[in-house]
């Protein structure tokens, strides 16, 4: 069993005393009453005391101590926690040497040996700010230099930062794009809408992206994984120049409509990398449920809600998960190869089939007619959506509603078991006769790698199947941005009855209504 | 009976045992420097109060905190 022997020069046992198997050297001693524990931590803090001489003179006589100890134990593992000045009233009478020296301590203990993880003490006054205010009633009384009311807290604090020592660092940071690393979305908004830089959230993303950019510096492999269009990205990176990320600091960028999963598993194969040495940031909750499930070794975090969040919160996670306190690569070399081969030789998707996934989303499509309370939202879409969209047709508010002296313009809500994605589904079908030809059929990208575009245009005929109708006419428009749709009718089941550059015309002869498969919970 | 019952809550959660009227020091096995510690830091803050080094030294018993209690609320 591990246990952990502590040096210190003060009372700390109140600080620890939810930890089993831990001993306490008295107060400066330094026998080898410690050789039975193969952890050891170093927790001193600089004495109460207005002679700086005598400080500067203990200072040095730590390090010395530690820097024996460590030589001479070189199979334990060892914490140093930072020296901290909580004394500041001292520089009234004194010049800065005390906080030189404490730097001094602070930045030689990094280099002392390789068996050392540092601990600092800074991080804990960070998320406790009060706490590093000494209050000198429990200092003479009980030689406390953490108030007691934060024993919890600092034991909490403390097991987080060992077990962050102990774990191997991360190696490698998958983005998503989209409202990720900048605010919008590229395929719908454009590129030139983009918050990228400027006024809020632009500048919230642009801070985010220079954190980001930090990894890189440390070793960290960058990655794009994002539903777009290739050709939209690799132009969006060369128009935007006020993006701080470019798209040489990505190693790889992986952009396309297939799911999430299957693209970030292609990548980290590409990088041969081990899948528990990567992150992965997405701001939909549906994209990071399908990663977390079926890559279970990838660490995905949650997302703040409001981009100002962003660089507080993932500062903070980016520390944890990358931090240079971590173990290095070389510290773990042997077990990481062993487990890299053991991954790629068992590694399998969680979700064989996309029906797998589909259902574990529990969505629920709700079919409704233009209406006075969503025309507003169906004029949106169909004036912004690109990307699925199969003639992208736009129409005002006054062309609808003269449309719909003919036709027929409906549309579907979608919501999941992360909450409501709204009306993200419109069709326009004109009607003749028995004769139906749908003008525009187009889905948000936000519900897109669901297959809910076979079952809305299912809903649809089988509707007007109801009314007698029998022959379906359907059109294909090329756009610079649509291509993923080129084969939708045909799919679906249509026949092409044309075919040019830009255009195909196709045409289904409806003869019973389709089943619709129930993996969705439709309400019509 | 606020004050009380205040107390016994605190230090029912400490001890983790029956807090009678008369609990004090040599009720228990427990009530070593670290509880005690524990004990008037846990009392200082649900009371929002700060007790003298002398009041920390000589608190002893369930009664001794309620009666230091009630003498502060009191002036």
């Amino acid at each position: 069993m591990s246990s952990l022997y502590i040096f210190r020069n003060h009372a700390i046992e109140y600080l620890f005393k939810n930890k089993n198997n831990v001993a306490f050297s008295g107060y400066d001693e330094i026998s080898n009453s410690y050789s039975n524990s193969d952890q050891l931590l170093f927790f001193y803090f600089i004495p109460y005391n207005y002679n700086t001489d005598e400080q500067l003179t203990l200072i040095n006589d730590y390090y010395s101590r530690i820097e024996n100890i460590v030589n001479s134990n070189k199979d334990k593992t060892i914490y140093i926690v930072t020296l901290h000045n909580y004394f500041n009233e001292s520089l009234i009478f004194s010049d800065n040497s005390l906080n030189n020296s404490i730097n001094t301590f602070n930045e030689k203990i990094y280099q002392i040996g390789k068996n050392t993880k540092i601990i600092d003490i800074n991080n804990f006054f960070i998320e406790h700010p009060t706490a590093a205010t000494i209050d000198m009633k429990y200092y003479y009384l009980y030689n406390c230099i953490i108030h007691p009311k934060y024993s919890n807290d600092f034991y909490e604090w403390f097991n987080k930062e060992i077990e962050i020592s102990t774990t191997t660092r991360k190696k490698c940071l998958i983005v998503d794009l989209d409202n990720t690393i900048w605010g919008g979305i590229l395929g719908e908004d454009g590129i030139e809408s983009l918050k990228i830089s400027g006024s809020y959230p632009g500048n919230a993303y642009n801070d985010f992206q220079k954190l980001i950019l930090e990894l890189k510096k440390i070793g960290i492999i960058l990655c794009i994984c994002t539903k777009n269009n290739e050709k939209d990205v690799i132009e969006c990176f060369e128009k935007r120049d006020d993006l701080i990320l470019k798209l040489d600091d990505f190693t790889i960028c992986s952009a396309s409509w297939d799911r999430k999963d299957k693209q970030m598993s292609s990548v980290i194969e590409r990088l041969n990398i081990s899948f528990d040495s990567v992150v992965f940031l997405d701001d939909n909750p549906t994209e990071r449920e399908l990663v977390k499930s079926s890559l279970k070794e990838i660490t995905v975090l949650d997302f703040p809600e409001e981009p100002y969040l962003l660089t507080k919160y993932f500062s903070k996670e980016f520390r944890l998960l990358f931090g240079l306190n971590t173990l290095s690569d070389e510290d773990k070399v042997k077990s990481e190869q062993y487990k890299k081969k053991i991954m790629s030789d068992n590694h399998k998707l969680q979700f064989k089939s996309d029906e797998d996934f589909i259902k574990s989303l529990n969505l629920k499509i709700e079919y409704q007619e233009m209406n006075n309370y969503n025309k507003q939202r169906i004029e949106q879409l169909i004036n912004k959506t690109n990307q699925f969209n199969l003639t992208t047709k736009r129409y005002d508010l006054n062309q609808l509603e003269k449309l719909k002296k003919d036709s027929l313009i409906c549309c579907i809500s979608v919501a999941d078991k992360f909450g409501d994605l709204g009306i993200t589904g419109i069709a326009i079908v004109k009607l003749e006769k028995d004769v139906a030809t749908i003008d525009s059929f187009m889905l948000s990208c936000r519900i897109l790698g669901k297959k809910i575009e076979y079952l809305f245009l299912k809903i649809i005929m089988n509707k007007l199947f109801e009314k007698n109708i029998t022959t379906y006419n359907a059109k294909y428009i090329k756009s610079e941005k649509n291509a993923q749709t080129e084969n939708f009718y045909e799919n679906f089941g249509y026949e092409i009855i044309s075919k040019n550059n830009n255009e195909t015309l196709y045409q289904f002869t409806m003869k019973n209504k389709f089943a619709l498969d129930k993996i969705y919970n439709v309400e019509e | 009976m606020e004050v009380e019952n205040k107390v016994k809550t605190i230090m029912i959660n400490l001890f983790n045992e029956t807090i009678t009227d008369d609990f004090d020091k040599f009720s228990t096995g427990k009530w070593d420097s670290f509880m005690h510690l524990d004990l008037i830091v846990a009392i200082e803050e649900e009371f929002n109060i700060s007790f003298t080094p002398d009041e920390i030294g000589s608190i002893g018993s369930f009664k001794d905190i309620v009666s230091i209690l009630k003498g502060k609320y009191e002036k």
